[in-house]
């Protein structure tokens, strides 16, 4: 076990212990650069202003202040600006009184900030560091949180999935729960915020970090939704989830199980959905050049893609492991597929190309689609079609309908 | 090489095999045989000796009249149906075609169905149109629906019943070219369906802002067609197996001769739609011009639309309905069977009447609810 360094009158959170090894082998620098610093200023306010993905819930001066403070793109410099507000909003929080909703904004507030700091993906010290702080702090707003966030230690292959479950309150007998898996800069802890909304309708989460990043025991590989299956054994087991309505969400890159999920699990679950799920053109080297660059991702793409998978240092290096996952390769394709499965999608994705869209949905079985001809990565748009408003009006009533 | 280009191809089905696999289609309950009893149509083919159209009208016209004898007008209209099917291209077809409308009207009656047939002025003829409100409602949401190739306007009305138990009403027509549409298929042509929603909204019975619209198969042509041209109107649209683009190819209209998905006569009953195409080389030259791309609608803004197909669909390929999903400004929903044929279906779980239940109809009663469909 790797404990954090913990903050004054802190408990120490434990991790896991893979936690910090995901792409320790990555060599940054060999990768191109997306964006120079001001590029990298200029879009995140513009972002910021909109309160866009990836930074929805940060305030646009205190964006303006993180920035000001950055000299160079050195990621320690970008994990420590960003951590000084997450600490200010700490130690509010802690003024607050642990276990107070006034508290818990505070920490919340807290978690987002240290969370960008480690944004996408912890490639250094200081990222680690801030991405540790960023577990601290939204399990201090979860301690006031009612219902409770259950952190569920699984046995697995020698080490431990870490779960984060939160099921409805005064249910009247076994619940429906919706596991949910983030993507490649996405956690459970978004996945736990964003599933709230569901709570209200008597289904509850079970949020996960994918394979290869956060807390996962495995890295990205053929093979590693098996830490799911195992997830889905445990909750069959518990006597307060109703195990024939299990259900898997996963978006961007959490997609790509919810992909494979919908195969390799179609007996244990109930409903899909998978929200720009990369599935073979996402893998293949043409495609990833481009991905690379993309001015739709803020920056660090590519090593953030590379640290996924386990070993890789060079692009050469990443772009040979990709492959291995498109799931035409793998024959999950020629499967049958949970019914009904979800698949969310925008036109201008530049992450994953719509081709792997129209190829999910000519595979296994019937499938209900939402696709924005005007959409990028998510199905989301600058305006109108942003995240939250696909949640609510898309994802979450056809969870709701299918856990009916 | 031109000349065989310009030949039309002979059918791939003998008489024999279309025996085989129209009773095969009965016996599992399957398109075009919906409704139809085994045992009657294993008599009607028994009957059937050769091609000739009018021979295929007298055989399932004969059982029908059996039945109409007996006041059993439900399937009457189903064997009259079938005899004029797929278009009527001779005169025992067409007489055929006119018993299945009596029959059906007939059928509507004894079961008190709420239907009137209007007559809407057009153009110097008349629109006719099949009309069920629900009632005891004072303003009904509606949805408009359109035939196809060789459904009518009486399939859509005996569909669409279901939905005034939850207070929805109908209006059902024959797509241009076909049934008793006044017009046959030229750019433009779906100004009957305006000329439709003129009346419609003006209808005091009628909620003017909850009137969705459906169209199956080239039905569906028509459904993206007002999806774009009525999107102020329409509060939703659903499009099952809409031919968009490539279905319009010269090489599509060619393969139409030679479908087996389809029963027989996909191609003859093709050509009998349009405007000015008398012969199969002007079938096949002319087709391109009705594609949705040629005549500038994909790409346009419309209405919120749920897509349903197939991707083995022979008649519409799958490319038709990816094109249209990606193409205009607003999201669109999608029913995609990868396993399944024309109209999404396939022969033993996805039939028609599962697709109408399970996928068309929930859509349909989302976006007509009072609190409306999603938009952003």
């Amino acid at each position: 076990m790797v404990v954090a360094r913990s903050l004054p009158n802190e408990r120490p959170v434990r991790l896991n212990q893979t936690t910090l090894r995901h792409g320790s082998a990555v060599r940054p620098e060999l990768f191109p650069v997306m964006r120079t610093l001001d590029e990298v200023k200029t879009e995140c306010q513009a972002r910021a202003d909109r309160n866009a993905y990836p930074l929805s819930g940060l305030v646009p001066a205190e964006v303006r202040e993180a920035l000001a403070r950055l000299t160079s793109l050195d990621r320690d410099a970008w994990a420590a600006s960003w951590s000084q507000i997450g600490d200010r909003y700490m130690g509010a929080g802690e003024a607050l009184g642990r276990g107070t909703p006034q508290a818990r904004e505070k920490f919340m507030a807290a978690w987002r900030y240290y969370s960008f700091a480690r944004w996408p993906v912890p490639l250094s010290a200081g990222k680690e560091r801030a991405y540790g702080k960023a577990m601290q702090a939204f399990l201090a707003a979860a301690e006031s949180l009612d219902p409770k966030v259950e952190v569920v230690r699984i046995p697995f292959e020698g080490s431990e999935i870490v779960g984060y479950l939160r099921l409805p309150a005064n249910a009247g007998g076994p619940v429906p729960v919706i596991i949910a898996i983030g993507g490649l800069d996405s956690r459970k802890e978004d996945m736990i915020e964003r599933f709230d909304a569901l709570l209200p309708h008597g289904i509850g989460c079970f949020g996960f970090d994918q394979p290869g990043t956060g807390e996962a025991p495995v890295p990205l590989a053929p093979g590693s939704e098996r830490m799911f299956s195992r997830a889905i054994d445990y909750l069959r087991e518990r006597a307060d989830v109703d195990s024939s309505k299990i259900a898997v969400f996963g978006g961007s890159f959490g997609a790509h199980w919810a992909a494979k999920l919908a195969v390799t699990e179609r007996e244990r679950l109930c409903a899909v959905v998978a929200q720009s799920p990369p599935v073979h053109d996402a893998f293949q080297p043409d495609f990833l050049h481009t991905a690379f660059v993309t001015k739709e991702y803020l920056f660090d793409r590519g090593p953030a893609l590379a640290s996924m998978y386990v070993g890789v240092e060079t692009p050469e290096q990443f772009l040979a492991a990709a492959q291995r996952n498109s799931l035409v390769e793998q024959g999950w394709l020629e499967q049958p597929s949970v019914e009904p499965m979800l698949v969310v999608a925008g036109v201008h994705d530049t992450q994953v190309p719509i081709a792997d869209i129209d190829l999910l949905l000519k595979s296994g079985n019937p499938k209900h689609a939402w696709i924005n001809p005007n959409g990028g990565h998510m199905g989301r748009e600058a305006k109108g079609w942003i995240d939250p408003v696909i949640f609510k009006k898309i994802t979450m009533p056809w969870i709701v309908e299918a856990l009916r | 090489m031109q000349q065989a280009a310009i030949a039309q191809p002979a059918p791939l089905r003998t008489l024999a095999e279309v025996k085989a696999e129209a009773l095969a289609r009965a016996e599992r309950g399957s398109y075009p045989l919906i409704g139809l009893d085994p045992a009657d149509v294993r008599t009607a083919l028994a009957a059937i000796v050769t091609t000739d159209r009018d021979e295929w009208a007298a055989a399932w016209s004969a059982i029908g009249d059996r039945y109409a004898a007996q006041g059993d007008h439900v399937r009457a209209w189903r064997l009259y149906s079938f005899a004029r099917w797929p278009v009527p291209l001779s005169a025992g077809k067409q007489r055929a075609y006119r018993k299945a409308v009596d029959a059906f009207l007939a059928y509507a009656r004894d079961k008190r169905l709420p239907l009137q047939v209007v007559r809407i002025p057009f153009e110097g003829h008349e629109i006719v149109g099949y009309l069920q409100m629900p009632a005891g409602v004072a303003r009904a949401p509606m949805v408009v629906s359109i035939g196809g190739l060789d459904s009518r306007k009486e399939d859509l009305a005996e569909r669409f019943a279901p939905l005034l138990a939850h207070g929805i009403g109908s209006l059902s027509f024959d797509m241009p070219g076909t049934g008793e549409a006044p017009i046959k298929i030229a750019p433009g042509a779906e100004r009957m369906f305006s000329r439709a929603l003129d009346w419609l909204v003006a209808r005091a019975d009628v909620d003017a802002s909850r009137v969705a619209l459906y169209g199956g198969s080239f039905g569906g042509y028509w459904a993206c067609k007002l999806a774009v041209s009525e999107r102020e109107r329409l509060v939703g649209v659903v499009a099952q197996a809409p031919p968009v683009h490539e279905a319009f190819s010269s090489e599509f209209a060619r393969g139409n001769f030679t479908n087996t998905e389809y029963l027989f006569e996909l191609g003859d009953a093709m050509m009998s739609l349009y405007d000015g195409a008398e012969t199969y080389a002007d079938y096949v030259r002319t087709s391109p011009e009705h594609s949705l791309v040629a005549q500038g609608f994909v790409g346009k803004p419309t209405a919120p639309m749920l897509l349903i197909a197939g991707a083995l669909d022979t008649q519409v390929p799958i490319s038709d309905v990816e094109l249209w999903l990606r193409s205009g400004d607003t999201p669109k929903e999608a029913w995609i069977h990868a396993g399944g044929g024309h109209m999404g279906r396939d022969a033993v779980t996805w039939r028609d009447p599962v697709i109408f239940a399970q996928v068309t109809t929930p859509w349909l009663l989302r976006v007509l609810s009072p609190t409306k469909g999603p938009s952003a």
